[in-house]
C-alpha cells in the first residue's frame, strides 16, 4: 500500500465507534526499514497495536493505544521527520531524487520502496529519515553480502551511472530491468 | 571527481537526515596539499559563520550534492582546524625545474575515501605551447608544498587531461607508474 493513500483516513476506536482523528503520518525506523508507528495528530500508535487498515479507516481497539511520542524516532516524526517531498541523498553525498511516495507492506509495515518522481529505490537502503533529507546507503558500500540484490535496489539513474562507468553499449535505450541484467 | 570550490554552500547532512550547517570554506594544509576540513556556516543567504568546524577525518562521505557525517556530535567539539591556507595561485613546478602553471582549483575524489587527487592549473606558456586553456594535473600521494611552489614528479606532465572526464583514470595510472618507478 502507498503512504499517500493512507494519509487522511479516519482513525476509529472500535470499542466506542468514536473517531479519534486522522492518519497524519508514519514513524519509520530506518534501521529495520519499517513503519513502527502511525501519527494521529501529535500522538502516535504503534503499528502492531493497529487493529486494521481498511479502505476507509484505521481501526484501534481502544483510545488508550494512542500515546504521546516517547522515543527519539517518534519525536522526530512528530517534528516533521517524514520522507514525503524530501530529497534522497546517498551516504556518499549524491542527491538521487525526491520522495513522491512510500510503498509499505500492509501486514509487516516493511518499507518496500521509496517511490521517487521517475524512479524508485529499495526500502532496505534506508539509513535515516530527517527533517532535511532521507539518507540511503551507497551501492557497494554496506552490504558485501549480496551483490545482485544490490543492483536490484538501485534507482534507474544510479544504474545508468554504473553503465556509463562500464561503457555499456546501448545503455541509453535500456529499461531498468535491462540495465540490471546487463550489469549483473 | 569534483572541484573543491563547488563544495562551498553544500549542506552537511547527518546519516539521520538532518542538516545542521552548510560548508563555508574548504581548508587545505599548506604543507601537503591535503584537505584538513571545512569551516561551516548556517543555511541560507544570510547564514552566518558558526564556531564549529568539520575535520576531514569525520567526513563519512563526500559527493557533489552533500557532505555526509555520522551525526552532529562530530561537530560539537570546538575543533580548531590547524590554520590552513589556500594553494590557489601557487606555482606548480616539476622536480626537473619546469614550470607547468599555477593552481586554479583543487580536485577531490568523491566517495568514502575522498582525497585531493589533482589540481586544475592555468598552464604556463612553455608547457602547453601558448594554449591558455586550463588543464588538470594528477598528484602523487604526498607532495612538497612551500606556500608558493608545489613540486610534482616530472612524469605528472604526461598524465595531464583537458577536462575531468577520464581524469580519475589518469590519476590512477600516474600513481601506478610512480609506484613502479620507486
Amino acid at each position: 500500500m502507498r503512504w499517500n493513500q493512507i494519509i487522511g483516513r479516519d482513525v476509529v476506536d472500535t470499542s466506542t465507534a468514536e473517531s479519534l482523528g486522522t492518519v497524519d503520518g508514519f514513524v519509520i525506523d530506518p534501521e529495520g526499514s519499517a513503519v513502527v508507528a502511525i501519527l494521529v495528530g501529535s500522538r502516535v500508535v504503534s503499528w502492531s497495536d493497529a487493529d486494521g487498515i481498511g479502505a476507509d479507516a484505521l481501526t484501534l481497539t481502544g483510545a488508550d493505544l494512542l500515546h504521546d511520542p516517547t522515543s527519539d524516532l517518534e519525536r522526530r516524526a512528530v517534528d516533521g521527520g517524514h520522507p514525503i517531498g524530501k530529497r534522497v541523498i546517498t551516504e556518499d553525498g549524491v542527491d538521487i531524487g525526491t520522495v513522491a511516495d512510500v510503498e509499505i507492506d500492509p501486514s509487516s509495515g516493511a518499507v518496500q520502496q521509496l517511490v521517487l518522481v521517475d524512479d524508485d529505490v529499495r526500502g532496505s537502503r534506508l539509513i535515516g529519515v530527517g527533517s532535511f533529507a532521507v539518507v540511503v546507503s551507497s551501492p557497494g558500500r554496506r552490504a558485501a553480502d549480496d551483490d545482485d540484490e544490490d543492483l536490484d535496489g538501485l534507482s534507474k539513474a544510479e544504474l545508468y551511472e554504473l553503465a556509463q562507468d562500464q561503457d555499456l553499449e546501448g545503455r541509453s535505450s535500456m529499461t531498468k530491468q535491462e540495465l540490471i541484467d546487463a550489469l549483473s | 571527481m569534483l572541484r573543491a570550490s563547488t563544495l562551498e554552500g553544500r549542506p552537511v547532512v547527518t546519516l539521520h537526515g538532518e542538516s545542521p550547517h552548510e560548508i563555508k570554506d574548504v581548508v587545505f594544509s599548506t604543507d601537503a596539499g591535503d584537505v584538513l576540513g571545512f569551516t561551516l556556516r548556517n543555511h541560507g543567504f544570510l547564514g552566518g559563520p558558526v564556531p564549529r568546524a568539520l575535520s576531514w577525518g569525520d567526513v563519512h562521505g563526500l559527493g557533489p550534492d552533500a557532505v555526509v557525517i555520522a551525526d552532529e556530535q562530530v561537530l560539537s567539539v570546538d575543533h580548531d582546524l590547524p590554520s590552513g591556507g589556500d594553494v590557489i595561485r601557487d606555482r606548480v613546478i616539476t622536480e626537473g625545474g619546469t614550470r607547468l602553471g599555477e593552481v586554479v582549483e583543487v580536485v577531490i575524489s568523491a566517495g568514502a575515501e575522498a582525497e585531493v587527487v589533482g589540481f586544475e592549473i592555468r598552464p604556463s606558456e612553455a608547457f602547453r605551447g601558448g594554449s591558455t586553456d586550463n588543464v588538470f594535473i594528477p598528484l602523487p600521494d604526498t607532495l612538497a608544498i612551500s606556500g608558493e611552489n608545489i613540486v610534482v614528479p616530472d612524469t605528472a606532465a604526461d598524465y595531464v587531461r583537458d577536462d575531468l572526464t577520464g581524469f580519475g583514470a589518469a590519476v590512477d595510472d600516474f600513481r601506478a607508474q610512480l609506484g613502479k618507478g620507486s
